[in-house]
């Protein structure tokens, strides 16, 4: 006869006491953490859909576009009308019949070369008074329009009546090297504020041999013209 | 034996100066016409001379100089004049509001600095007997003053300089003041500091 032990309970008993309660929904919890942790993904990701600063946020809204079309920025509309280059420029006397007696301008030579850009801007709905262009070489340099010509867009007397499109000219004075694939930027405002003001830059479409060529070719003096109504 | 050597540190750091800011600034010396750069320009003070504006009768202290702006975009000159400083070593004068001209176009301003253009400049700032010190003046102050818009008379000053010490600060490009919009700014480092002889006109 061989007595043999009972045989060990079969069915895994879960161990009593307070620890044991817990297993079961821990089972569940994964999901969650899982689901948090996504969320958080989700959220890190919202974040950078956010404004880099408050200065962006009022920043000038750029329009861009090129030279064979008018460019709208909203509140006004500017159109690239012609791109001439010279080795010195002056401000030109109006045409009339005495302009032949009107004395010679001064002329201002470049270090470099003068890029005048002849535009037609229209201001859409109301008088905006400040006129500021500034021209990216598409090097990697961006050059200030040049304050000496009076006759050029910028000076204090600009006027720029809803409606009425008027042409002028802004002149850079730029190392001839810099220049690449020129954009010319234009923001005009009412004050010294150029918040939440349009912008538009406009791709003047010259480079490579194109540009050398027109660079070579720069007319000696160039007399930019005083700004002007046009026919609408 | 490694407390030692931790004593000894610290008694040496101290006899330093400790962790203070070093306010020597003897070895940034530096000869009219050498190189001064910080972050923002290229500098080279070449020459110094008083004058007088001949319209206003105002005593101007021009300085030439070679000036390069490092930045890719144009710099207001109005940025740019916080980072050099002119002292006399008098109470009694001290130069203000800096202007600045290009030797090729001497009869025209210039009101910003193109990237990446070298140019040779005149620097002028207007004199005043103010203190180089004093704060800002008050309102009454300013208009308390006789003669408001008569530039002050400095002759007197200006006979017994003869020279100039030019403080160049280093640069930073950090927003402020008005809005967010980011500028350049003259910091509190000193970057150079030379000594100009000034012309008697």
């Amino acid at each position: 006869m061989t007595v043999s032990a009972p045989p060990p309970p079969q069915s895994p008993q879960p161990p009593a006491g307070p620890t044991a309660a817990p297993r079961p929904a821990g089972g569940r919890r994964w999901p969650t953490a899982v689901a948090s942790l996504v969320l958080l993904a989700l959220l890190m990701f919202a974040q950078s859909f956010r404004f880099p600063s408050d200065v962006a946020v009022t920043e000038p809204m750029v329009a861009s576009g090129d030279a064979s079309a008018t460019v709208d920025a909203g509140s006004f509309t500017v159109r690239v009308e012609e791109v001439r280059f010279a080795k010195a420029v002056g401000d030109g006397s109006e045409d009339s019949a005495l302009s032949d007696f009107a004395p010679e301008p001064d002329y201002i030579e470049a270090k470099g070369v003068w890029v005048v850009v002849f535009l037609d801007v229209t201001s859409t709905d109301r008088q905006l008074t400040r006129f500021e262009s500034r021209l990216d070489s598409g090097d990697k340099n961006v050059y200030a329009s040049t304050p000496w010509l009076h006759n050029a867009f910028g000076s204090i007397g600009d006027g720029f009546p809803p409606g009425i499109p008027i042409r002028g000219a802004t002149a850079f004075e730029v190392p001839e090297k810099a220049l690449k694939d020129p954009v010319v930027q234009v923001t005009i405002s009412t004050g010294i504020d150029k918040r939440l003001s349009g912008e538009a830059h406009v791709k003047l479409g010259l480079s490579g041999d194109e540009l050398k060529k027109a660079i070579e070719g720069a007319e000696e003096t160039l007399d930019v013209p005083e700004p002007r109504m046009q026919k609408v | 034996m490694s407390v030692l050597a931790v004593a000894l540190a610290l008694t040496g750091l101290w006899a330093a100066g400790g962790f203070e800011a070093s306010k020597s600034t003897d070895f940034r010396d530096v000869e009219p016409g050498g190189l001064v750069r910080n972050s923002l320009l290229e500098l080279k003070l070449h020459e110094a001379a008083f004058s007088q504006d001949p319209n206003t009768g105002a005593h101007t202290l021009q300085v030439r100089a070679d000036i390069k702006s490092r930045f890719n975009e144009p710099v207001p000159v109005s940025n740019i004049s916080g980072m050099i400083d002119p002292r006399f070593g008098r109470k009694d004068l001290s130069a203000s509001a800096m202007r600045m001209s290009l030797t090729r176009q001497p009869d025209r301003s210039v009101f910003e600095l193109q990237p990446e253009v070298p140019e040779e400049a005149v620097l002028t700032w207007q004199l005043t007997d103010d203190d180089p010190d004093a704060g800002p003046k008050k309102a009454e102050e300013i208009f308390d003053e006789e003669d408001l818009l008569e530039p002050d008379d400095v002759s007197e000053q200006v006979a017994a300089v003869d020279r100039v010490k030019v403080t160049v600060t280093g640069a930073e490009y950090d927003a402020g003041f008005t809005d967010q919009t980011k500028r350049w700014w003259g910091d509190t480092n000193t970057r150079g500091i030379v000594y100009l002889p000034i012309d008697e006109e």
